[in-house]
């Protein structure tokens, strides 16, 4: 059987057995993989922290047979991201990152954006403050759902390519997109958003990640944006619901506001 | 139509969710209790029962217990200024066997894990915040040596900060990635002494 390797992140880690664990990883050359990793539990083993949540490490290991999981031989860490892990908020914004990558990520789909666009937020998220995860989030949310294949359009009408109208402007779910004035009543699935809400989209969804927290986003414009996102998401994934990072999110700021 | 279940199927896979059960063991244990003296597999279900029926937790410090407050928290001789903070009542089993602890506890109920849904709100961290309000000069946090643990501390010592308590985190060398149960009962002792404040 051939050995293969890559760099991976660790997106989770569960109880396969006393002594094992089962690992989903977002691999840089193989896509998302699902892998046990034998003795990981026992004190000492040879996995040490290398397959924690959240670390980026290099992995060898056996693909598997038809249907089956694949077997890591190795790990080594390249990166734990400790100053996520110090602050529970930050550590619940990279969880976030690792769920949105698991569920979006289409099982046996080998290109490597999910692993690129997971690893340079995570890296950015490490040395920015906390004031600019949200941004970073919502800009990763945007590069994901590219990978999954449902890339908001928001220049052209989705439906017909003609200019949606100014003020103000309709937004499909189903299609994923803007709409222009003629397209907007034949489409039950739309929202009514600012057209400044549109204009940060497209900028979130255009911009490098080194510029994500230079914009600057008024209170109502980031409920806006959270709520149309949060829409969208619901509309194409049942998986919305079983994002708990963003639950314990809202938690912290439910906390924060009493 | 729960009914029409086999008693032999239903109790494997009663046994079966216990932990580390696998179905083999599962099935073994069925039949075992089957072949059994009648007595012996009516104690265990009453054993059973009795614990659900007269255990529950400590309204003080969320141990596991029979009276409430539990015998710890209503015990006059023990130092009633210090309060070590742990994830499982079994964290306080093992910290009793070391014989060297004589403060009070307060059991979180698990480690923040925002992977797996659990924030701030769904452990006893509101309860621990109103208790060290009240006379407590010390704080040991203790949760295990895991990335968890060590977010979980990070933030109640961040949340206790306000308060004039003295902090304390127990020592490393706790095994690595290892819960307080399967530490010796030395490193415990060690590591509860050699505690160090957190700033
Ligand atoms: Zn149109
Ligand atoms: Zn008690």
């Amino acid at each position: 059987m051939p050995i293969l390797k890559t760099e991976a992140i660790v997106l989770r880690s569960y109880k396969w057995s006393e002594t094992s664990n089962i690992v989903t990883l977002c691999s840089r050359d193989f896509g998302k993989l699902r892998a046990v990793a034998k003795g990981a539990r026992r004190p000492n083993s040879r996995f040490d922290n290398c397959l924690n949540p959240i670390t980026q490490s290099q992995i060898l290991f056996y693909p598997r047979k038809s249907g089956g999981l694949d077997v890591l031989k190795e790990a080594s860490s390249i990166n734990y991201f400790p100053d996520l892990k110090q602050e529970l908020e930050k550590l619940a914004y990279a969880s976030a990152l690792c769920e949105l990558t698991e569920y979006l990520t289409p099982d046996g789909q080998t290109g490597s954006s999910a692993y690129y666009a997971l690893h340079q937020t995570l890296n950015k998220m490490e040395d920015s403050p906390l004031e600019d995860f949200k941004k970073l989030l919502w800009h990763f949310e945007l590069r994901m759902f590219a990978v999954a294949g449902y890339r908001p359009q928001l220049c052209e009408c989705v439906c017909c390519g003609g200019s949606p109208k100014s003020l103000p402007v309709s937004f499909s779910l189903a299609q994923g997109g803007v709409l222009c004035e003629k397209c907007e009543q034949k489409d039950a699935a739309r929202r009514q958003v600012h057209p400044d809400t549109v204009k940060l989209l497209r900028m979130l969804q255009s911009i490098e990640i080194e510029k994500v927290g230079k914009i600057q986003i008024s209170p109502s414009l980031e409920r806006e944006i959270k709520a149309i996102l949060e829409a969208f998401w619901r509309y194409h994934t049942e998986e919305y619901r079983k994002l708990k990072s963003l639950q314990v999110l809202r938690q912290i700021s439910r906390n924060a506001g009493t | 139509m729960h009914s029409s279940v086999d008693p032999i199927e239903k109790l494997t896979a009663a046994f079966e969710k216990l932990p580390s059960i696998g179905t083999r063991t599962a099935q073994r244990l069925t039949f075992y209790l089957m072949k059994a003296d009648k007595q012996e597999a009516l104690s265990l279900a009453e054993a059973i029962t009795e614990l659900k029926e007269k255990t529950r937790y400590c309204s003080i410090c969320f141990n596991l217990t029979e009276a409430d407050p539990c015998d710890i928290c209503s015990d006059s001789s023990r130092e009633r200024s210090i309060i070590c903070v742990i994830e499982e009542p079994k964290d306080v089993l093992a910290l009793e066997k070391t014989g060297q602890y004589r403060g009070l506890y307060h059991v979180l109920g698990g480690v923040l894990s925002p992977l797996d849904g659990i924030g701030p709100d769904n452990l006893k961290i509101r309860e621990l915040q109103e208790r060290v309000k009240n006379g407590i000069e010390e704080v040991i946090l203790a949760t295990s040596a895991t990335a968890e643990g060590e977010t979980t501390s990070a933030y109640l010592a961040r949340l206790l900060h306000p308060y004039s308590v003295n902090i304390s985190r127990i020592a490393r060398g706790l095994p690595v990635g290892g819960d307080l149960e399967i530490a010796s009962k030395e490193t415990l002792i060690r590591a509860l002494e050699e505690r160090r404040r957190v700033e």
